[in-house]
């Protein structure tokens, strides 16, 4: 994992450390620039390293595999491009079973800012991600399940 | 482990050696600093979760824990007759982490089969039955609030009042005007004064939020309604709603098999040699180039970042350099809590069988609430617990527990003389008497979360905050857990 990214994370860190204000939010944290090519068909690996430690957020309510386990949430294999509310095993509020689309990923991307405004009355208790570089990480990694 | 990252670290630390800071502090002699990339401070649920959760994700981190056993608030009483649960022990059915933390661990989760046995009421000195209470002349409340049994009052005028939807919504500027005490709210939407003083019984009106407490009522009703198609009420006198709609399979509200601390120890089992017991932290020196962790015996421990996850009650007797400004400091050194005390017991004989009340009661003395348990399968006696939160908490936190056990003994006998003999009480437990916890649980004040609620939780220099304090969403043990994970997220970002 030696990679420029990381050291731009150092940088900020003692810059948070020496201004005293570390100011740390889930919006503070931006990516290092240069992903625009995020649409690209191959991610970058350095982008899917970073989704796939944002996933912290999401493991303890959905299963990467296509089993929900005693998880809460619906499993997330295959989610982007799946129809909405179409797992096996899971129980869905009123809310999202009502729902007819697929999570494509501009749906994800609106999905995970805040879920709650996107379909009221969801079950899925998560505030939301800010931080656009962020969503595509982690949508980036989505796409990899 | 990025190489570079280190190597940038390693070039700080030399030249902040050099400069150096404070030389008052280092140890004339001691032991070497253990280091960490990251050191847990607390090891309650949310401790542990944020420790393991770190571990994990291939971060090296100890977790410091003052008392001689983790779980902090979920402690189960064990070699106790009927081993009571002194803290935690109701899962609730969206309780996310718990659940999923369980199933990894292999901690069996099973239904709650506890039923409260029917409740009477002693009120201004006359025992009323619970089906009697609307229309009871003790009952001087107004003709909209008669219904609420007396325990029920506050909370129930509180959630006739609560305009929150979403669980984060009590963060929401647009709700502030609720961050006024219980008794204001209540008193601006016209509630009866004979509602003022039931309410007052078990809660604390003048120094509790409304706002905090909405945000709990909503998150019950959000476990309620969880994985279910119809929306229904859900009003218990503590925790969480135990009921069941009629053919539903699952039970809504789970209890740990073997007790509650069996998840803890299951999570500190998970992290092995990570976890240090009877480390009581004295100081947290982040003004050089990584964080000093210094503890009541003398040992050391460095990091590049240390969490925070014990309640503020401790850390407010930390010394901590750079110290809190603003409205963190604030929030550290006056965030309210609340205590909890309970009595445990067994029932030798049915008493109610002789003064025909409910084998429950709540009364507006010394006493709060006594809570007689449906006897479980297989067990021939019923349990009982009697109940004091909030002022009558610290009323009888006044006393050493042997004279408290004592005085609770004598003062049931008094108002119920049925009860002598048939009781026997086997335990009894303060969280405000114990010492690294100093409550059962964080309480906002009024105004306390327009002026800090969002600033309490952000990073301070190198030191992350969780603990069931820190929620945003969550409440109870989830909250605990909630709390460990956003704090492992923040670091994740950093490390
Ligand atoms: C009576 C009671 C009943 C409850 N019932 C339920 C329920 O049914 N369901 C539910 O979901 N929740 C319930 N809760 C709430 C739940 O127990 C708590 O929210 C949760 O356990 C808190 O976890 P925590 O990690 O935030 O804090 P704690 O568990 O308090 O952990 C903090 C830890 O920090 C340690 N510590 C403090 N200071 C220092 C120091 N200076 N150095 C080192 N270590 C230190 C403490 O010893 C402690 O172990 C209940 C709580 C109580 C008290
Ligand atoms: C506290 C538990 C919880 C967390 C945390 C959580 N989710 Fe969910 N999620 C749920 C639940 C429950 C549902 C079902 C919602 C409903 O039925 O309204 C859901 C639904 C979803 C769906 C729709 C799936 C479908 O089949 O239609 C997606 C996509 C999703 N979550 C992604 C995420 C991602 C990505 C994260 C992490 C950033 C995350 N969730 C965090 C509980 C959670």
């Amino acid at each position: 994992m030696k990679i420029p990214g990381r050291l731009i994370a150092a940088g900020a860190l003692c810059a948070v450390l020496l201004s005293g204000t570390a100011a740390l939010s889930l919006a503070g944290q931006d990516a290092p620039p240069g992903q625009d090519a995020a649409a690209d068909a191959t991610p970058d690996p350095r982008m899917l390293a970073q989704g796939k430690r944002l996933y912290i957020l999401c493991q303890a309510c959905h299963a990467t595999e296509a089993d929900p386990g005693d998880k809460i949430g619906p499993h997330l294999a295959g989610i982007v491009n799946r129809p909405v509310a179409s797992a096996e095993g899971t129980v869905y509020s009123d809310a999202l079973r009502a729902q007819d689309f697929v999570w494509s990923e501009e749906n994800l991307d609106l999905w995970l800012q805040r879920p709650a405004e996107m379909v009221p009355g969801t079950s899925m208790s998560f505030a939301g991600l800010p931080g656009e570089e962020l969503r595509r990480a982690l949508i980036a990694y989505l796409n990899t399940l | 482990m990025s190489v570079r990252r280190r190597q940038v670290l390693k070039g700080a630390l030399s030249l902040s050696a050099l400069s150096l800071s404070f030389p008052l502090l280092k140890p004339v002699t001691g032991f070497a600093a253990e280091k960490a990339t990251a050191i847990v401070i607390g090891g309650g649920l949310s401790g542990l979760n944020c420790a393991l959760l770190l571990s994990e994700f291939g971060i090296d981190v100890i977790l410091l824990e003052g008392a001689d056993r983790v779980g902090g608030r979920a402690h189960t009483a064990d070699g106790v007759e009927t081993r009571p649960e002194y803290g935690a022990s109701e899962v609730g059915r969206s309780y996310a982490r718990a659940i999923d933390l369980c199933s990894r661990l292999d901690v069996e989760l099973l239904p709650d089969t506890r039923s409260l046995m029917p409740m009477s009421n002693y009120v201004d000195g006359t025992w009323v039955r619970s089906g009697d209470w609307a229309d009871s002349p003790v009952n001087r409340m107004a003709d909209n609030e008669r219904e609420l049994p007396p325990l029920m009052v506050g909370m129930g005028l509180l959630s006739r009042l609560n305009p929150l939807q979403n669980l984060d919504d009590w963060l929401s500027p647009e709700f502030a005007a609720y961050d006024i005490s219980m008794r204001e709210l209540f008193l601006n939407n016209g509630v009866s004064e004979a509602a003022l003083r039931l309410a007052a019984v078990p809660m604390d009106l003048r120094m509790t939020s409304s706002l905090g407490m909405m945000q709990e009522r909503t998150r019950t009703l959000f476990d309620a309604n969880f994985g279910r198609t119809q929306t229904q009420a859900a009003d218990t006198p503590f925790g969480l709603a135990a009921t069941r709609e009629e053919g539903e399979e699952t039970f809504p509200v789970r209890t740990i098999a073997g007790g509650t601390s069996r998840l803890p120890e299951a999570m500190a089992a998970a992290l092995g040699d990570r976890v240090r017991l009877g480390k009581v932290v004295a100081g947290i020196d982040m003004s050089g180039s990584d964080a000093e962790i210094r503890c009541l015996d003398g040992s050391r421990y460095r990091a590049d970042f240390v969490v925070s996850a014990m309640p503020f009650t401790t850390l407010r007797n930390i010394s901590v350099s750079p110290g809190f400004s603003g409205r963190q400091a604030e929030a550290v050194l006056t965030l309210g809590y609340r205590g909890t005390t309970r009595a445990w017991g067994v029932i030798e004989e049915p008493y109610w069988e002789d003064d025909g009340l409910e084998p429950s009661f709540f009364t507006d003395e010394t006493i709060q609430t006594v809570v007689v348990l449906d006897k479980l399968t297989g067990e021939d006696t019923h349990r009982c617990s009697v109940i004091f939160t909030g002022p009558s908490a610290a009323r009888i936190d006044q006393m050493p527990d042997d004279q408290a056990l004592a005085l609770i003994e004598s003062e049931i006998a008094r108002i119920r003389p049925s009860t002598k003999g048939k009781m026997r009480f086997v335990d009894l437990y303060g969280w405000r008497k114990n010492p690294l916890i100093q409550g059962c649980r964080h309480l906002f004040g009024p105004g306390q979360i327009s002026r800090f609620a969002k600033e309490m939780i952000l990073p301070h220099h190198r030191l992350h905050f969780a603990g069931e304090h820190t929620r945003r969403m969550d409440f109870g043990m989830e909250a605990a857990l909630e709390s460990g994970e956003r704090a492992a997220f923040e670091i994740l970002q950093r490390a």
